[in-house]
């Protein structure tokens, strides 16, 4: 409660301090939408796969801009074009200019074009943010603060990318212990990073308040039940059970805890981590690894496997607000990574509160699976953007819907 | 009784449902002199309405669950710990006393016990599939356990579909209805349909006519309206009523009916225009009550504004901006109007081709209204902002090329997106946007001469 206290009280001071002067209320049609991202996109056919997780995730979204729906299997059908836009100009992995189309079976989009700048490195979208050169971009949640202070409009949606620790294989240094335990080694080394690691600090310091501390595989704004698996700070008690479930499973070495190398978050977390398993008494080292990409899919742990970790960071982003669907689809991911063999409980048809609190309970009481902290998707907008709602998990950017304010208010921030 | 026990308990990881210890007694006791003044105001301020069957069932089930728990029966200690859901404490209070009275059928005393056998906490939260009841049952010989955990899901109460949402001193709202879909315009309900009234809703594809029945509205019968043309993201429709019959004007349609009750609406389409040109030929849409004869103006089909209109001021025609909504001050001749424009500034029209006067800081919807203390022209503003915020209604006096607000605004939990003239010219036909609950909400405001 308290966390998310302080999250929204963050989220309305960031309204707060860049809300325009509004003029008008109802939507104005005409003008560009200047988008930049950070992927490079090198084909928007929906065949051709993408070649990092990032550009998929890219590619997904401006597909959804030019096709009119997708398929029961997800996949988008029908003509380019058939969407809210069509593409008029497009440079691999560059640039792309979309049309608005006028015969859209929902209605015309209010913005005339959209124009995508492809490739553009984080630091380089804030600074254009700053200097009014993009009306939408994507913010990583640990620089929203920062941006906020400076002025820029910032949005984000509900906490529904969990940020989780997972174990990797058999090749685990914990896996190799020599004294028996009551719980198998790997066991006792995730309960014990588990009670050793500090969510909320990485919450308050890493992610500037943007963002949950995470004990349970749904967030509480989704299941409404997340209060039952706590993620407050270790207290005394915690630590000294950390560290005596890793004396007794004596590892023969430092644990190695793998993060994908370019995710600046990922890395500052797990350096975090390290320094909360060294005051539990535990050894553990962190370990860049090469980014996995889409097909590789690095929530699978293949990455791990190849750099001899024990342990490595994922994203996990919810693919439904629902409950029973978000899950779904984690423990899909989890059955058939950290948890491959393990024969997963049926997940009924239409699951209950319990039924889902106990799916999640199951995995989580393996500690093969750790979450750390709920990540929200964070935006950065122009003054002159209006009717922009930061998509949920499942959804598209509303770029249909959203609309350019020809008056460019006076009080914006910084221009 | 129950017992009530209030600590902060979900907040600590390690000591998950374990009552808190560390608050001074005079700090509880004031919590729970708080906590029932709370309730017991919350519960004659609420609706005496019975909680839904549905919840009856859930509690059902979880006392099954914690009898299940607790075998062989005997007494337990409830502690009803927090409520974070939209449940209301008056209902939350009902929920316990509900879940005592099952335990009781299951042969399972609630006690106050300092050091009771078995303790149940018990928790009601939400996510977005609604609130729920959790209850983890602690056996005293199970100390170092997570205890058994429990819970039921519990359905929102219906939202209440009738009755006056709130009053100001100037402006008065009475809520009609409210639905998820989209609300372009309503007509009704009328005091003469006697006991059973009836309400006309225009949505984006349909005519519908529901009749109140119990304090719920139903759905009597509709009429598809099926446009060839693609739809507006801004969809915008206009219930018309005169002496004639009923009129109902959309982008792509025209749609006449009889009116008095007869559910005869016949459609058909109005423009023969192509996407992108911006110029409707159809059925002018009135912009006062009263019938066609009042001043009208072309809609622009593929938009969401209405193409400048021609008036006279005197013997000189003039052709005025296009514009989201109009206010005339009268329906005369040469009567004064102030028009939203595309550039979201208000501009007075009284007698020149060009504004004599510019208001900002108003929002696209504005219109006429007529109080019976008060001849002077009166405005209804919408407030500025976008469709993702709060939105008001403010009245203006407008005198000598001056706008002056009159009273305080009255308050929506979103935004406004139609504000029509009744028939009578004393009220407006409203249609906002909950922004907490989503639905779309039909309300009548009308200028009340009140102190």
């Amino acid at each position: 409660m308290k966390l998310r206290s302080c999250l929204f009280l963050a989220a309305a001071s960031v309204a707060l301090a860049a809300a325009p002067a509004w003029t008008a209320r109802r939507p104005r049609y005409g003008g560009t939408l200047r988008l930049e991202i950070g992927a490079a996109v090198a084909s928007l056919d929906p065949d051709v796969e993408a070649a990092t997780a990032e550009e998929a995730a890219a590619k997904w979204q401006i597909d959804s801009l030019i096709f009119d729906h997708r398929d029961a299997d997800g996949e988008f059908a029908g003509a380019a074009g058939s969407g809210p836009f069509r593409v008029t100009t497009f440079e691999a992995g560059k640039r792309a200019m979309l049309a608005a189309n006028e015969e859209f079976r929902e209605g015309r989009p209010f913005v005339d074009s959209i124009e995508i700048s492809m490739g553009r490195a984080a630091h380089e979208r804030l600074v254009d943010l700053e200097l009014s050169k993009v009306d939408l971009t994507e913010i990583a949640p640990q620089d929203a603060r920062r941006a906020a202070e400076q002025g820029a409009r910032v949005s984000a949606s509900q906490p529904d990318e969990l940020l989780a620790m997972v174990f990797v294989g058999g090749n685990a240094a914990a896996s190799s212990s020599a004294r028996t335990t009551s719980q198998a080694p790997g066991q006792a080394a995730g309960q014990a990073l588990s009670l050793a690691i500090d969510r909320v600090a990485i919450v308050n310091f890493i992610l500037q308040k943007t963002g949950e501390a995470a004990g349970g595989l749904l967030p509480q704004w989704s299941s409404g039940t997340a209060f039952l698996f706590p993620a407050a700070a270790p207290s005394a008690p915690d630590l000294a059970h950390a560290k005596e479930l890793w004396k007794q499973i004596a590892p023969s070495g430092a644990l190695v805890l793998g993060y994908d190398s370019a995710d600046p978050l990922e890395q500052s977390v797990a350096e975090r981590i390290v320094v909360n398993a060294k005051e539990a008494g535990m050894a553990l080292r962190a370990q860049a690894m090469p980014g996995a990409g889409a097909g590789a899919d690095k929530s699978r742990g293949a990455a791990g496997q190849a750099t001899r970790v024990d342990v490595e960071l994922v994203r996990w982003r919810m693919t439904s607000p629902l409950p029973a669907v978000a899950l779904k689809d984690f423990l899909a991911r989890i059955y058939s990574g950290p948890l491959a063999g393990v024969e997963a409980g049926a997940f009924p048809e239409a699951a209950s509160p319990e039924d889902i609190y106990k799916q999640q309970r199951a995995v989580l009481s393996t500690y093969r699976v750790v979450p750390l902290v709920w990540l929200p998707q964070v935006y950065g907008l122009s003054a002159r953007v209006r009717d922009w709602k930061a998509p949920g998990p499942g959804e598209n950017w509303p770029l249909a819907d959203v609309w350019l304010d020809a008056e460019t208010p006076a009080q914006t921030g910084v221009q | 009784m129950l017992r009530w026990r209030f600590a902060i308990l979900f907040h600590n990881s390690r000591t998950l449902m374990r009552p808190s210890r560390g608050l001074p007694l005079r700090f509880q006791t004031a919590l729970v002199v708080m906590f029932f003044v709370a309730v017991l105001s919350a519960a004659s301020a609420q609706n005496s309405t019975p909680p839904p069957q549905q919840w009856n069932d859930a509690v059902s089930q979880l006392a099954d669950k914690i009898a299940a728990a607790v075998r062989p029966p005997h007494s337990l200690t409830l502690d009803v710990i927090e409520n974070n859901s939209s449940i209301s404490p008056a209902d939350a209070a009902a929920l316990s006393r509900l879940l005592e009275t099952e335990l009781a059928t299951r042969k399972i005393r609630v006690t106050q016990e300092d050091s009771p056998e078995t303790i149940v906490y018990v928790k009601i939260s939400e996510g977005v599939e609604g609130p729920s009841m959790t209850a983890e049952i602690r056996r005293r010989d199970d100390e170092d356990s997570k205890g058994q955990i429990a819970i039921v899901a519990l359905q929102k109460r219906a939202t209440t579909s009738s009755g006056d949402v709130g009053v100001s001193l100037i402006l008065q709202r009475k809520f009609v209805f409210a639905q998820a879909e989209p609300i372009l315009d309503f007509m009704g309900p009328d005091a003469s349909d006697g006991p059973s009234p009836r309400l006309m809703v225009l949505d984006r594809d349909r005519v519908a006519y529901l009749r109140l029945d119990q304090r719920q509205w139903s759905l009597d019968s509709s009429v598809p309206v099926r446009s060839r043309f693609p739809p507006s993201r801004d969809p915008r429709g206009l219930i018309a009523k005169d002496d004639d019959g009923i009129r109902v004007h959309l982008p792509h349609d025209y749609c006449v009916g009889a009116g008095e009750g007869r559910m005869d609406v016949k459609c058909r389409p109005n423009v023969r225009t192509k996407p992108a040109v911006d110029v409707a030929l159809g059925q002018s849409w009135p912009l006062m009550g009263g019938g066609p004869q009042k001043p009208s103006a072309g809609y622009a089909s593929y938009r969401n504004y209405f193409d400048g209109p021609i008036t006279f001021f005197g013997d000189v025609m003039t052709v005025l901006p296009a514009f989201y909504s109009a206010a005339l001050m009268n329906d005369q001749k040469n009567a004064p109007w102030i028009l939203a424009e595309l550039d979201g500034k208000a501009r007075l029209y009284d007698g020149l081709a060009s504004a004599t006067a510019t208001f900002s800081g108003w929002g696209d919807n504005l219109v006429s209204v007529a109080a019976d203390c008060d001849s002077a022209w009166l405005v209804l503003v919408t407030g500025a902002g976008d469709w993702m915020a709060r939105d008001t209604l403010q009245i203006y006096r407008v005198a000598d090329h001056q706008a002056a607000t009159v009273g305080q605004p009255l308050e929506f939990s979103g935004p406004i997106l139609a504000l029509w003239p009744a028939e009578d010219g004393k009220s407006v036909r409203v249609v906002s946007r909950n922004l907490q609950t989503g639905l779309y909400e039909a309300s009548i405001v009308s200028v009340s001469c009140g102190s």
